[in-house]
């Protein structure tokens, strides 16, 4: 009934709200449409996002490629070295703990020390490293110890102020530990482990980091020191599975690593 | 100024222009009857034109079919200055109204006020088919929905303004 009055009440509201165009806004409109590409030309725009997914896949590559074939120095040390003058009044002979593997004499380790010919990975007990020289310097300061991911393994490293001292890796079949003076055990994240003990080293007084390390690796879960006493520094190593490794020496700076298989 | 939006052979920036130029006028006004602010709805038409042009490949059809779609994307323009607008509305509050609902400001006669307080579609399709008086296929295209819930939409929205509406109008 009032059909024909609303309708004409709501239109001269709308005429009344509204306003028209103005002239310029067409002429602006023009200006600014003639001035950029065709609808047609959205392939720059396409070119462009390819050649910045192009340039990302390269560097990525490069990245990867750059960690893969120099594994010693992705990893930067967390210290410089610490004062050479370390207490040296510490009762040398620490050789006498269960099993070295290699001759007490004079013999080096049978890794190599460079990074270009690593060793195979193997699954079973490793050992090396150079053994205290006769006049008896005392232990070698453990300046670093940390870890890293690298694309196929997970990376634990040791660094010493000195030559790497005789070492041993030993893998176990759970993340529990028997601590090194104590005697008390330790469960470490894992369920695995790898029990490394250097001889001849020492710890304290030239190491302020961490000595529980949970960097949650795939492999490597945490590592801990388990021991630093009487010469003998021992860490364990909590992995996610039994897993293979491989355990040598790298110089400058001189440092143990051990790189768990993925 | 361009030539008539009948020219089917146009093609390139000139066809756009001679349709845009058709349907601007209608367009800005849409856009200040839903932004209430002339350089607002300027930007927003403007900022709608590029739109088209940058989609103005995928258009099929002719000149009726052009200001539809361009009437929908400056719609959606405005609507999303709307809600961009937010902050302004929190600086600078509008003066209070003592009637805050469609219907309440109707019923005072205040139909302007009821007007610019529905929201972005009600204002579209009540626009698009009392004012522009487009058949309802084509406030549907605007609007983006199906011409039943288009007929519906202007029905509900001509109702909030007037709710002693009778549905057996011609709407």
């Amino acid at each position: 009934m009032q059909r024909r009055p609303f309708r004409d009440e709501l239109r001269d509201a709308f005429e009344a709200m509204s306003e028209p165009a103005h002239p310029a806004l067409a002429s602006r409109i023009h200006e600014e449409i003639w001035s950029r590409p065709a609808p047609g030309a959205r392939i720059p725009r396409l070119a462009a996002v390819l050649a910045v997914l192009v340039a990302v896949i390269v560097v990525v590559g490069l990245v990867l490629i750059g960690r893969h074939a120099i594994p010693g120095t992705t990893v930067p040390a967390g210290q410089g070295a610490p004062p050479s003058g370390a207490v040296t009044a510490q009762p040398t002979p620490p050789v006498g703990s269960p099993a070295s593997g290699t001759s007490p004499s004079g013999a080096t380790s049978p890794a190599p020390s460079a990074a270009a010919n690593l060793p195979g990975f193997s699954c079973a007990a490793q050992s090396g490293g150079t053994a205290p020289a006769a006049g008896g310097t005392g232990p070698v300061p453990v300046t670093g110890v940390r870890t890293g991911a690298q694309s196929g393994f997970d990376r634990f490293v040791i660094e010493f102020n000195g030559s790497v001292p005789q070492y041993e890796v030993k893998p176990q079949t759970s993340a529990r530990f028997v601590q090194d003076p104590s005697g008390l055990s330790a469960t470490l994240d894992g369920l695995a482990g790898l029990r490394v003990t250097v001889h001849n080293a020492q710890s304290h007084g030239s190491y302020s980091g961490a000595t529980d390390q949970r960097p949650a690796l795939n492999e490597l879960r945490e590592a801990r020191q388990l021991g630093d006493f009487e010469g003998v520094v021992t860490w364990g190593l909590g992995l996610t599975k039994t897993s293979c490794f491989r355990a040598y020496v790298l110089t400058g700076p001189s440092r143990l690593v051990i790189d768990v298989q993925q | 100024m361009a030539g008539s939006p009948t020219e089917p052979a146009l093609t390139g920036p000139a066809a756009f222009t001679a349709q845009l130029e058709a349907a601007l006028d209608q367009a800005h006004r849409l856009a200040t009857v839903m932004l209430r602010d002339r350089s607002a709805a300027e930007d927003a038409v403007q900022e709608a034109a590029l739109k088209a042009w940058r989609k103005y490949g995928q258009l099929r059809g002719g000149a009726e079919s052009f200001k539809t779609w361009f009437l929908s994307i400056v719609a959606n323009e405005c609507r999303l200055a709307r809600r961009g607008r937010w902050w302004q509305v929190v600086r600078m509050p509008e003066p209070p109204t003592r009637l805050d609902s469609p219907e309440e400001l109707a019923a005072a006669g205040d139909l302007r006020a009821a007007i610019s307080k529905l929201g972005p579609a009600d204002q579209v399709a009540l626009f698009c088919y009392f004012y522009l008086d487009l058949p309802m296929d084509q406030v549907a295209r605007v609007l983006r929905v199906s011409p039943a819930a288009a007929r519906s939409r202007v029905y509900r929205a001509a109702q909030k303004l007037r709710p002693d509406l009778d549905p057996s109008e011609d709407l």
